[in-house]
């Protein structure tokens, strides 16, 4: 059986600076159509949040809209813990 | 791998792009790529023949929003693997077929490689660390462990599976 190929650290190196360079054409593309930074910026977490609240209801068709903005903030708040666990470099596992 | 699939499971993070990966077949790619024409896609021809002649990715911007497409043909295996066991879920009204939650999991193992010699306090600099530790804390009761665990094996990845579990919140 084949078997999966794993990407070298040349590889990943190369696939993370392509990424990156996507990521600033597209910045200067949304730029030079002379939209506001926070305009775009709006835009991208109102989507987020639409499409997260989409995905949370479509799982759990019952659920009543404030449950699923329950579960929204659940999330964020995790998503918090562990940002924060980067900003004060403290936590336990690992190296 | 990409944002969609993230937000989709419960990561609260913004993404610009949408991360497609198709098979190769040079008829359904035309296709495609016509569909994508007529949907206002800004598509550059030349940029999506040497795309597809040298196996890299080709992005492709929506005129109408601030969202670009990143299209992958695929041709590794895991690729394929995850284009087999892919889903059919409802997404924003829309029928769109996306990579299981240890898929993606596993895909973001995959974009770190061996963690070996990234120190503690680097390891939470890289957004597909912090994704997987998003998705997988959000998501525990209902990951397939056991799938996940088989998958890192295969991949060679299974130290650096145990290491971000070992990460404590």
């Amino acid at each position: 059986m084949e078997k999966f190929d794993t990407l070298s650290e040349k590889d990943l190196f190369a696939l993370r600076k392509s990424k990156l360079s996507i990521e600033i054409e597209s910045a200067k593309r949304i730029l030079q159509q002379g939209i506001e930074p926070l305009g775009i910026a709006d835009k991208f977490i109102h989507n987020t949040f639409k499409l997260m609240e989409n995905s949370i209801s479509e799982r759990n068709p019952e659920m009543h809209i404030q449950d699923v903005r329950k579960i929204i903030k659940k999330n964020l708040h995790l998503a918090e813990k562990i940002k924060s666990l980067k900003k004060r470099g403290e936590y336990s596992g690992g190296n | 791998m990409g944002g969609i699939a993230v937000i989709h499971y419960g990561h609260v993070r913004s993404t610009q792009d949408i991360d497609i990966i198709i098979e190769d077949d040079k008829s359904k790619l035309s296709q495609f790529i016509g569909l994508l024409k007529s949907y206002d896609f800004d598509v550059m021809d030349d940029q999506i023949s040497m795309a597809y002649r040298e196996r890299t990715n080709m992005s492709i911007f929506d005129n109408k929003s601030y969202l670009r497409l990143d299209i992958t043909i695929a041709n590794k295996k895991r690729e394929y693997d995850v284009l087999n066991n892919a889903i059919l879920k409802k997404i924003l009204g829309s029928n769109m077929k996306i990579a299981p939650l240890e898929y993606v999991l596993i895909g973001k193992l995959v974009y770190m490689g061996n963690i070996n010699d990234i120190p503690d306090s680097e390891l939470l600099e890289y957004q597909d660390i912090l994704d997987f530790l998003t998705l997988y804390h959000a998501n525990k009761e209902v990951i397939n462990m056991p799938l996940l665990e088989n998958k890192a094996i295969d991949m060679n990845l299974k130290y650096t599976l145990d290491r971000l579990k070992a990460i404590k919140l």
